[in-house]
C-alpha cells in the first residue's frame, strides 16, 4: 500500500473519530468522504490547472528516529567529494573568501574541507563509515541548513535553551532546537539505529563558525 | 587514519593522529572541531584551530605544509602512543582538500 493511500486511510478513521463525537453517523461519512474528494480530486486538479499551492490536510508521518525522507526525484543538493555547494549561493560574500549569514554568522576559510561552510555541509549527509558519530541535518538543502543554524545561533545569543561553555576564545553551544532537525549517524548512530537529533552544537570563535551540527543532547 | 578516542571538546570528531610536516611531530587532532594536543593528554590545554590549524609542537597548519595522517610505524617509533593509555583504531581516512 502507498505511503499517500495509508495517510488516507489514518486521515479518515481520525476524522471518523473526531466528528463520530458530535455528528450523526451520515454527516461524519460526509466529512470523511468530502476529505478524501479534496485529497485526491480537487487539490491536485486545482494545483495542476491553475498551478496554486492548496494547503494538504495529510500529515507526513516522520519517523522519530533513522534518517528522514528526502524527496524523491528531486536533485539532491548535498555537497559530495566531487561536488561541493558554492557558498555565494546562500551567504553573502565578504571578500576574502570570508561569506556572512543573514543572522551575522561569519563562515571562513579554514578546517580540513578547506571552508568552514563545506564543513558545515558535510553534515548534510551520513558517513556510515566514519568512526563515533556524525550529526547529519534532515535537510540537505543548503539554504535550509545555513537557516537552521542561524536560528541556533540566534537562541544561543539570546541564552535561551543553550547550554554555554568556553574553551579559551571559543564558545561551544549546544542548542536545544525543540524539534527533530536531522539524526545521528556515522557508525555509533547507525549502531543505535539512528536516533532523532534534537540539538544542534556550535563551535564558535565571537562570530566565527569553526563547525555546527545535529546531535541527540 | 589512526584514532584514539573522541573529542572531548566536541564530543564528536575523532581524535586522529597526524604527523606536521615541519616539525615532524605525531599530534592528536580533532577533525570536526579543529583542536590539537601534542599528546594524548586531551585534557591539556592545546591548540585551537581558526583558518589554519597550527600544530601544537610548532604552529605550522595541520592542514597543509605536508602534513599527514601517521602511519603505524611513524605511531610506533612515537615514545607517548606506546603508552598504556593509547588505544589505536583504524579508520578510513578523509584527506583534506585544501
Amino acid at each position: 500500500m502507498s505511503n499517500q493511500n495509508q495517510q488516507l486511510i489514518r486521515l479518515a478513521l481520525r476524522l471518523f473519530r473526531l466528528a463520530g463525537r458530535k455528528l450523526s453517523l451520515g454527516a461524519a461519512i460526509g466529512l470523511c468522504l468530502a476529505a478524501v474528494l479534496y485529497v485526491l480530486v480537487l487539490q491536485p486538479i486545482a494545483e495542476k490547472r491553475f498551478g496554486v499551492s492548496l494547503p494538504s490536510i495529510l500529515t507526513a508521518d516522520r519517523p522519530a528516529d533513522g534518517p528522514a525522507e528526502r524527496p524523491a526525484g528531486k536533485p539532491s543538493s548535498r555537497p559530495s567529494a566531487d561536488r561541493d555547494v558554492d557558498p555565494g549561493s546562500v551567504l553573502a560574500s565578504r571578500g576574502k573568501g570570508v561569506y556572512e549569514s543573514p543572522a551575522g554568522i561569519r563562515y571562513t576559510r579554514g578546517s580540513q574541507h578547506g571552508h568552514r561552510f563545506t564543513h558545515v555541509m558535510a553534515h548534510a549527509r551520513d558517513e556510515p563509515n566514519r568512526r563515533g558519530q556524525h550529526g547529519v541535518f534532515d535537510d540537505d538543502n543548503p539554504a535550509a541548513v545555513v537557516a537552521l543554524v542561524d536560528e541556533a545561533y540566534e537562541l544561543a545569543l539570546a541564552g535561551e535553551r543553550t547550554r554555554a561553555e568556553r574553551d579559551g576564545q571559543r564558545m561551544v553551544y549546544t542548542v536545544d532546537m525543540n524539534r527533530r532537525v536531522g539524526y545521528v549517524g556515522g557508525e555509533s548512530g547507525a549502531r543505535k539505529g539512528n536516533p532523532a537529533a534534537r540539538h544542534i552544537k556550535l563551535v564558535m570563535i565571537e562570530d566565527r563558525l569553526i563547525t555546527a551540527f545535529p546531535l541527540r543532547r | 587514519m589512526f584514532s584514539i578516542g573522541i573529542c572531548p571538546t566536541c564530543d564528536a570528531g575523532v581524535l586522529g593522529l597526524r604527523k606536521c610536516g615541519v616539525c615532524r611531530r605525531v599530534v592528536v587532532l580533532c577533525d570536526e572541531c579543529d583542536a590539537a594536543w601534542i599528546d594524548h593528554r586531551v585534557e591539556a590545554r592545546g591548540t585551537r584551530g581558526n583558518e589554519t590549524m597550527p600544530c601544537p609542537g610548532c604552529q605550522a597548519d595541520l592542514w597543509s605544509g605536508g602534513a599527514t595522517w601517521a602511519t603505524l610505524a611513524e605511531i610506533e617509533a612515537t615514545s607517548w602512543c606506546a603508552g598504556p593509555d593509547v588505544t589505536l583504531t583504524e579508520s578510513e581516512p578523509f584527506e583534506p582538500r585544501r
